[in-house]
Order: structure tokens, then C-alpha cells, then sequence
């Protein structure tokens, strides 16, 4: 327990712990975490969290991905390899979008898959630390940093319990 | 979940829309400079006036029937988001016994319009020469459109009553009948495309079509019902009753299918491009020579571009001015689209639109403008009665 940088308030109320996020922001702090155990709608604007760089990793690689396809096919059939295919010109960039269309979604699905995994520390051998079991089941954490410019952290305690936590962790 | 939402415990009937003399006075001024610009093209441009009368025709048809359409959809699926925007939507369907009766009008115009009406000019096979006959050709139509205003006047009906009744059974019996619909309406929307547009070229088949004037009806549909909706909640009750995330939903949608859109259109492009049968080649060859092609590569861009990567962003989807401007871009997309599968018909090289579209265009618009104030002004603006209501108000299936 000797380095604990988060006080954790364990909420059993969706309700509750919404308002409570939305009233951390309020007071100016930053830094929070939240752990659920289904999706909230709204609650990353609750929490004042930044977009994560997982949709312009997807953005870029789809694009990326295209234009590779699209390389590849004009590379195989005008390029490397051109065969007449019915008169057509070598280089005929209707026959080359589907193409183009399924390695720009084959890429970006797999970077987008890879970078959320990523993004989410997820991969194969990591240990997580549990807070709570049942944070898994029916129970919602908001972790507020003990470094706050300024604030003690009774109460930040204080602030949680008000908020209608059930129960204070450090972390 | 935004924090500052309303919460809905009972929803106010707004009642209909109290429709102003004047503005009634104005839509009925639209229409009648636009049939008589109509008729004055018919004099000095018989075949023009006609090909006009069938892009309009077709447009707002598809307009008509996308009401029906839509209902149907969302009663079949059970879905929330739509039901305090379903009644805007179900009022688009008054215009449909307007349309057959300007389908008797076109009843004129088949020999300007269709060459198969000249039996010297194509030589068919006696079930093709049947199949493409004026009295047929006719009966088949009013039998669609018969159909669609029996299921408009079917599900719609109930869609009233429960505001009185309150009955949610009336619910269970919709989403029975919308069931139905889907089936026949799938079926018999393909075959007035086919019956309409494409047998202004009557040698030429795309078994694509009646899927690529669906992704036309379903697209300009929600741009229409955007439209309305967001000029509704400006200046009426609405505006207190439907959210900002139902904007957002229809955005959502207009985006979505702008995608099917355009996925359709280019496999059926592709395909007829890539086999390059000249049976099939020859309607696509008329439609992308000598300057048809430009106007071709504006179709992808209104109905597809725009509408995709402006609504990207989740704050555009729901923003007024953004959605009002890309919904009219949508629409301008589909009226060119018809526009573009009309008239190479009869024109080696593109005309441009001139009064004569542009007054036709005015007639149609009146008409479905007249339609749609004598249905917001006879029933209620929203499905008061419909159980799904409060749950959607209350954004519940966002959650």
C-alpha cells in the first residue's frame, strides 16, 4: 500500500457514479479513471476523456491499405504481368476497386483490432491487478489521482463517499 | 447520456399542424406555375415535357412509397429511435393516390416517351410483346400502386387510431401487415422501376436495377424526412418534443445508406462494364459519352461523397445546418440520377435543365407539398398513442 496514486470509490449505482464523474470534472480534476462492468453511454465525456488514437491508426491503415490494393492490382496487371484481358486498357481502375475496397477494410479491420487490444494493455500473458471482483459483474470504480494540484486526500475520500460510494480503495 | 437531458413522463398530444392559409395559398401558387409551365413545355417540347413529367414522377414516387416504406421498417423491427419522427415520415404516403392519378396522365405520354408503343420498331417475342403493352403496362401500375395504398392505408390507419386508443395490439397487427409489405413491396417496387425507367430502353436489362432505384427511394426518403423533421421542430411543438439524437439517428442513416448507394450503383456500372455485352454496353455507353459523363461523375459525389464524409464526424450527423445542406445535395444527387437514366434516351448530348424541369419540378413538388399539409393538418404530428414513444423520448435504447 506504500505507493498508492489513486483513491478508488466503488459505486454500486450507474446513476450515481455518472454524477459522480461528471462532478470530479467539475471540480477541475483530470487524470480519472473509470472501470465498468458494461459501456456507458457518454461517460468518456463525463470523465473529459481524449479520443484515443485508436480511429486515426484505423483512418491511416485503411488508407494505407487502399492504396497498397490498389498499387498491387495496377502493379500485376499493367506493370509485371499485362494481360489482355476482352480489349480492355491494362490499367482499367473499375475492375481494381473492389480490390482497392477489400485491402483497405482488411487492413484497417485488423489495425483497428490490434491497436484497441493495444490500447487496452490486452495480450497474451498479462497479469491484471483486480481491484474488485465484482467490478466484472456489477459494481463501477472512478479512480481519481492522489497528485491533484492542491487537494488532500481526505477529500477526495470525502468527495467519493458524498457521491454515494460504497466503499474506498487505494490503488 | 448527456447530463443535462430531458426526462419524459408524458408526451403532450401537439395535435395537427395548423397549416396557415397563406402557406397553403403558396404551395397551391407552386403548383399551378409549375403545370403550367408543364403544359406550355408540352406545346413547344412534346418530348421533353414528357421525359420531365417521368424523372418527377419518379422522384417523388419513390418519395411516396419510402413513407410506406419506412413505417413498415421500423414496425417490422421493433425498433425505438424512429418512432416520434414515424408519423412525419407515414405522411409522405398521402401523396400516393396523387400519383396515380397523374399516372393516368402519363397515360398520354407513353408514345413520346416508350419505343416499345411502336410495334414497328422492336420486334419481341409474343410474351415480351404482351408483357410490354399499354393496357398491361397500365394495369400493372395501378395494380402497384392499388397494392401500396392498401397497405399505406392499412398500417398508417392503425398507426391513427392507436393515438386515440392506446392500444398496443394495434402495434402487433402493424408489424403483422408491415411484414407482408416488405415481401410485396420489394417485389413490386423492382418491377415499377423496371416498367417505368428501364423500358425506355426496351432491348436493354440489368437484373441490378430495381436494387439500384431502391437505394435511390431509400436514400432520398431520409433525406426528405430529414428535411421535414428538422424544419417541424423549428416551428412547431416538435421542436420541444423530438431530441437532438433522433436528428442525429436520421443523420445516421442518410450516412449509412449513402454507402449502399453507391455500392450498388458502381457494382451494376461494373459488371455491365466489366462483361462488356453489347446487349447490356449499350445503355452505360449512351449514358457516359459526349458530356453524359460528367454529369455521371457527379452522382458518386452528391449521393455518396458528401454525405459520407461530411456526417463522419458525430457532431455534423446531428447538426441542423449541416444535415439540412446535405440532405438537399442527396436529393439533387437523386433527381440528377434520374435525370441521368432519363434523358440520354432521347438526347445524344446532355441539356441542360431548363424551365420546363425546373416547372415540372415545381408541379410535383406542390402536389407532395399540398399532400403532406392536408395529412400534418388532419392528424396528429406524432404517434402519441405508440408504446415505444416514451422509451425514445427518453433516449432509452441509447443506453
Amino acid at each position: 500500500m506504500g505507493q498508492a496514486k489513486y483513491v478508488v470509490g466503488l459505486f454500486a449505482d450507474p446513476h450515481r457514479f455518472e454524477h459522480a464523474c461528471s462532478a470530479a470534472t467539475e471540480r477541475g480534476w483530470r487524470g480519472l479513471e473509470a472501470y465498468l462492468p458494461y459501456p456507458l453511454h457518454g461517460i468518456e465525456r463525463a470523465l473529459r476523456l481524449r479520443r484515443s488514437w485508436v480511429t486515426a491508426a484505423t483512418k491511416t491503415a485503411l488508407l494505407v491499405g487502399a492504396s497498397l490494393g490498389m498499387t498491387y492490382a495496377i502493379w500485376t496487371s499493367a506493370v509485371d504481368y499485362p494481360v489482355n484481358i476482352g480489349g480492355k486498357p491494362f490499367n482499367s481502375w473499375p475492375a481494381f476497386v473492389p480490390v482497392l475496397f477489400e485491402s483497405g477494410v482488411i487492413i484497417g479491420a485488423f489495425t483497428n483490432f490490434f491497436s484497441l487490444l493495444y490500447s487496452c494493455r490486452i495480450w497474451p500473458g498479462r497479469r491484471v491487478r483486480v481491484i474488485d471482483p465484482r467490478l466484472t459483474d456489477d459494481r463501477f470504480a472512478l479512480l481519481v489521482p492522489l497528485a491533484q494540484k492542491g487537494v488532500r486526500q481526505e477529500e477526495i475520500e470525502a468527495f467519493l463517499r458524498e457521491q454515494g460510494a460504497e466503499d474506498i480503495r487505494y490503488e | 447520456m448527456a447530463m443535462e437531458q430531458k426526462v419524459f413522463t408524458a408526451v403532450a398530444d401537439p395535435g395537427p399542424l395548423a397549416v396557415s392559409d397563406r402557406l397553403r395559398r403558396f404551395v397551391l401558387g407552386i403548383t399551378t406555375v409549375g403545370f403550367v409551365l408543364f403544359l406550355l413545355g408540352l406545346a413547344l417540347n412534346a418530348q421533353r415535357a414528357w421525359a420531365a413529367f417521368l424523372v418527377n414522377y419518379f422522384f417523388f414516387l419513390s418519395i411516396g412509397v419510402g413513407g410506406i416504406f419506412f413505417a413498415a421498417l421500423h414496425y417490422v423491427s421493433g425498433a425505438f429511435w424512429s418512432t416520434p419522427v414515424r408519423r412525419l415520415a407515414e405522411g409522405f404516403a398521402a401523396y400516393l393516390p396523387i400519383a396515380a392519378a397523374l399516372l393516368l396522365a402519363l397515360l398520354a405520354g407513353l408514345g413520346q416517351l416508350y419505343g416499345w408503343t411502336d410495334h414497328d420498331r422492336f420486334h419481341f417475342g409474343p410474351s415480351k410483346a404482351a408483357y410490354l403493352s399499354t393496357p398491361f403496362f397500365m394495369g400493372r401500375l395501378l395494380f402497384y400502386l392499388g397494392l401500396w395504398m392498401l397497405f399505406g392505408w392499412l398500417i398508417i390507419g392503425n398507426s391513427v387510431r392507436q393515438d386515440r386508443l392506446r392500444d398496443p395490439e394495434l402495434t402487433r397487427r402493424n408489424a403483422r401487415l408491415s411484414a407482408a409489405f416488405l415481401v410485396l413491396f420489394g417485389i413490386t417496387f423492382y418491377l415499377a422501376s423496371v416498367d417505368l425507367l428501364m423500358s425506355l430502353e426496351p432491348t436493354w436489362f440489368s437484373t441490378m436495377f430495381g436494387v439500384y432505384t431502391f437505394a435511390g427511394l431509400f436514400l432520398s426518403t431520409m433525406a426528405t424526412l430529414a428535411l421535414i423533421t428538422l424544419t417541424v421542430r423549428r416551428h412547431t411543438a416538435l421542436g420541444e418534443i423530438i431530441q437532438d439524437f433522433h436528428v442525429r439517428d436520421i443523420g445516421t442513416w442518410l450516412m449509412a445508406f449513402s454507402c449502399f448507394m453507391m455500392y450498388i450503383g458502381f457494382s451494376q456500372f461494373m459488371l455491365i462494364w466489366y462483361a462488356n455485352l453489347p446487349l447490356e454496353a449499350f445503355f452505360m455507353i449512351k449514358r457516359t459519352e459526349n458530356g453524359w459523363q460528367y454529369l455521371l461523375a457527379a452522382l458518386p459525389v452528391l449521393k455518396w461523397v458528401l454525405p459520407f464524409i461530411v456526417l463522419m464526424p458525430d457532431a455534423f450527423r446531428g447538426h441542423p445546418k449541416v444535415l439540412r445542406a446535405v440532405a438537399v445535395g442527396v436529393l439533387l444527387g437523386q433527381w440528377l440520377d434520374l435525370f441521368w437514366i432519363v434523358y440520354p434516351s432521347f438526347y445524344e448530348h446532355p441539356v441542360v435543365p431548363t424551365w420546363i424541369e425546373l416547372g415540372t419540378f415545381l408541379g410535383f413538388a406542390g402536389l407532395f407539398g399540398l399532400a403532406l399539409l392536408n395529412f400534418y393538418g388532419r392528424f396528429s404530428m406524432l404517434a402519441v398513442g405508440d408504446p415505444k414513444l416514451l422509451y425514445s423520448l427518453n433516449g432509452g435504447y441509447l443506453k
